[in-house]
């Protein structure tokens, strides 16, 4: 059990780490989109790929960020049998959905491989010649491997679930 | 078995992972992969289509509005501004009778033109308008219900991420669909006001005004205890706020840059106005936590909610609904109505966001058939949305005040009875707008 625990506790601070990046990754478009347009309004001039980089950013900025956010409890549900249904059922209950939401994650990086393997193979850009060629291939790396943090994070959750489940309610509060 | 049997069983399966309390995330997404796999008979086809969604989905320049109006929001919500325009609106209205639950309405309205969510002003406003209210002798939950109540303009007044949502799926504008929220988020706060003015003359003394009295009796400096004076950091934060809004709203409004370039700068402006009022490392690392948590469930639901829409065209579901309320013969009104009543119960269960996810495909094609206004309709549905997040059984919003307020003394049900006007009035705006949606069309026209 503690190796599982240290195990959690390493995963943790990967997905704190990989949420910074996410935020410094959002200041920069944040900056990009600010010279973009300054340099649109005084200078008649856009600067070049900036859709493109946007574009492509954003999903790999939420895989970033979606392990944190499952984590300290960002994702909402309906609670309203919560308080009717005994304690343990309603653990159980989280638990059974956050193995859902592992198997989920897992079809997610299973189905991303083979595209993920061609992506590398040849390169794969997005853009034209025109603005700017923003590669795509790290963007689909990123995404699978967040996947399978996510799914392990569900895991991760589920076993807390279900061990607060088990808990009874003086012990929690101890 | 037929497409719409498919779906529905793909259906019933997301309702029940929604009622036992699965995340809304993962009921959407394993019901959609296992509905398309239904209808496909494959599913690999249906993890095939999982993997373009996952990869492609988001991949669009509109898509950073939503973490960059979060973060611009959370910039402003956590530098203390809210507060400031608290104090500053509390001075100028300091004739009115109920002039602390005014404030706190009008304080919302200025607030959410900075920031897109509900959840965020009612925070901001239960931890700086509640003890002041408090302390002014009001009843406690005529305050707590006047601060969830007025969250609900969160979502009315742009920018806001429900227009968002609503206008990524149905290919509105959301430039247009955030100038339509301005007009009717006015006519509510004026309503709201209003409402606190006429509740504060006939019962003074849930507003403290007998209170005051006795107080001013004892100490004559009874309201400047209240009312601090003036202070650098209170202009500071009031007309960083007011500055703010000129630059998103007015730069979107003037054509000068889109809803994302709005977003960009206005997540710039709105770290410089922290930094300024004092933010350091610990409060930027909070705020962009914050906006982790907040932003990507909500653009990992749009996920799913692309394959959802995926399995609604290809069983063909929405057609058929479509069909069978063209072949009804029912009148928009009653059409209208139904859709009232599934929002407004949905509401009770599940967030807008989802909501809007799950009904907007299939209710906007319809309301386009009956004839009603796009613009108008996406009004509509946000405003009786909104009710829902005041209303129990999940009443966001007044569990999010109830937990920030953290006072034992007032109940959960003290604060849905006492947000039972906001709700009605949002409904009467909600007609409002139906009856003339000239209300919500026209400054987008001009």
């Amino acid at each position: 059990m503690k190796v599982l625990d240290y195990v959690d506790l390493q995963i943790s601070r990967i997905n704190r780490g990989a949420q910074v990046i996410a935020a410094a990754w959002l200041f920069f478009l944040a900056i990009v989109i600010l010279v973009d347009v300054v340099a649109r309004f005084f200078f008649n001039a856009p600067i070049a790929g900036t859709l493109e980089i946007v574009a492509n950013s954003i999903v790999a900025i939420v895989f970033l960020q979606i392990s944190y956010s499952i984590r300290s409890g960002g994702l909402l549900r309906a609670e309203v049998f919560d308080e009717k249904l005994p304690r343990w059922l309603v653990g159980r209950i989280q638990a059974m959905g956050s193995t859902l939401g592992a198997c989920l994650f897992l079809a997610i990086a299973y189905s991303a491989w083979g595209p993920l393997l061609n992506s590398w193979s040849i390169m794969e850009f997005a853009g034209n010649e025109a603005s700017l060629k923003v590669p795509v291939y790290p963007v689909r790396t990123l995404l699978f491997v967040m996947s399978l943090l996510v799914a392990i994070n569900f895991l991760f959750l589920a076993r807390e679930q279900w061990s607060l489940a088990d808990r009874k309610p003086a012990q929690e509060r101890g | 078995m037929d497409g719409l049997n498919l779906a529905l069983i793909a259906f019933a399966i997301l309702i029940f992972f929604m009622m036992i309390g699965v995340p809304i995330i993962i009921g959407l997404g394993v019901s959609s992969v296992i509905g398309i796999g239904l209808l496909t008979g494959s599913l690999d086809i249906s993890l095939s289509i999982l993997a373009t969604t996952a990869f492609s989905a988001l991949r669009d320049y509109i898509f950073a509005v939503i973490p960059l109006f979060i973060l611009m929001g959370e910039f402003v919500s956590r530098s203390g501004a809210a507060a400031d325009l608290y104090v500053t609106l509390s001075r100028l209205l300091h004739r009115l009778p109920g002039r602390l639950a005014v404030a706190t309405v009008w304080g919302n309205a200025v607030f959410a033109a900075v920031v897109g969510v509900s959840v965020a002003s009612a925070a901001a406003f239960s931890r700086i308008a509640y003890p002041a209210m408090c302390k002014a002798g009001y009843k406690k939950s005529v305050s707590a219900g006047c601060i969830a109540g007025s969250a609900s303009l969160g979502m009315l007044i742009p920018p806001s991420i429900l227009m968002i949502v609503w206008g990524l799926l149905t290919q509105e504008s959301i430039s247009s669909l955030f100038l339509a929220g301005v007009i009717p988020g006015l006519i509510l706060a004026l309503m709201y006001s209003l409402f606190c003015v006429l509740f504060a003359l006939a019962k003074p003394e849930y507003f403290g005004i007998g209170q005051a009295r006795l107080n001013s009796l004892a100490n004559k400096d009874v309201e400047k205890d209240f009312i601090p004076p003036v202070t650098i950091n209170e202009l500071i934060g009031t007309f960083g706020c007011i500055a703010l809004i000129g630059l998103v709203i007015g730069g979107i409004w003037f054509g000068v840059f889109t809803p994302t370039e709005g977003a960009g700068m206005g997540a710039l402006f709105g770290l410089l106005l922290a930094l300024i009022k004092g933010m350091r490392l610990t409060g930027l690392l909070t705020v962009i936590a914050e906006t982790a948590k907040v932003s990507a469930p909500i653009l990992c639901l749009l996920i799913f909610a692309q394959m959802y829409s995926r399995l609604l065209a290809l069983s063909g579901t929405g057609e058929i609904i479509r069909a069978f309320v063209a072949d009804s013969g029912l009148s928009p009104e009653l059409v209208l109505a139904a859709m009232f009543l599934i929002w407004f119960v949905l509401g009770m269960f599940v967030d807008s966001v989802s909501i809007i996810l799950l009904t907007v495909p299939i209710f906007a094609p319809i309301a386009i058939m009956l004839g009603i206004e796009p613009i108008a309709f996406a009004l509509i549905g946000i405003l009786v949305i909104e009710a829902g997040i005041i209303t129990p059984p999940f009443g966001l919003v007044v569990y999010s005040v109830r937990g920030c307020i953290s006072d034992p003394s007032v109940s959960l049900t003290d604060i849905f009875k006492s947000a039972i006007p906001y709700w009605v009035m949002l409904m009467v705006l909600a007609v409002m707008v139906y009856q003339w949606p000239g209300l919500a069309t026209w400054l987008p026209s001009i």
